[in-house]
């Protein structure tokens, strides 16, 4: 009896961990365009990973996203010129922001 | 007189706490710490799942390093019983040699 829970309990716990590997966002970072704080928004012209002395942040693509914010976590305010750093989900056509960091204003690298 | 030293050393000691209080109530509100793992640049599969985690899932980011701790502090003491054993030191028996 007591193998069993032992086991059940082992299978539980592992199971719990396990289905970490369920949870998976996409990163991106880039120039914050705009925040929209009334339509829960921020707009960002995204850069790659190409990083340089002169480009610590990377290269911008020139690519345009716009990121539903409504229920993401937001460290500094975003300011329009700031790089931002924001892990979202796709749901259908709108990319969900789970997490926002200012990297401009809150560079770990410096310290 | 001991009493009376005491009772004007508490008084000091709580106008001094509140005082303390009203200054750090007084400054603006610190935003929040947020901090992204940058997943672009992690190829190795673990790194990229913990990452992952942090970035979707602090609970279960915080349950993995509590797991993890536990398992490191076991591997620690089994090493350090494994290098005892060897100096010639018996920990696994308690034996009284005074009486």
């Amino acid at each position: 009896m007591k193998r069993i829970i032992t086991i059940l309990a082992s299978a539980l716990i592992l199971s719990c961990l396990t289905i970490g590997s369920a949870f998976a966002a996409e990163v991106v970072q880039g120039k914050c365009l705009g925040y929209d704080t009334a339509a829960a928004t921020i707009e960002v012209e995204e850069y790659d990973i190409n990083f340089s002395k002169d480009h610590p942040y990377g290269h911008s693509t020139g690519i345009r996203s716009l990121f539903n914010v409504k229920e993401a976590k937001i460290g500094i305010t975003p300011e329009t010129g700031d790089v931002l750093r924001i892990a979202y989900d796709v749901k259908g056509s709108q990319k969900m922001a789970l997490k926002v960091m200012n990297v401009s204003k809150q560079d770990l690298s410096k310290k | 007189m001991k009493k009376r030293t005491l009772g004007i050393f508490a008084t000091v000691m709580a106008f001094n706490t509140l005082l303390a209080k009203a200054a750090w109530a007084g400054g603006k509100k610190a935003s929040d710490l947020v901090v992204v793992a940058d997943t672009r640049l992690i190829n190795s599969e673990i790194m990229r799942y913990f990452a992952d985690l942090y970035n979707t899932n602090i609970l279960l980011f915080a349950v993995w390093a509590v797991v993890l701790t536990a398992v490191m502090g076991c591997v620690l003491g089994w090493l350090m019983d494994k290098v005892m054993e060897r100096t010639g030191i018996d920990l696994h028996s308690r034996k009284i040699v005074e009486h």
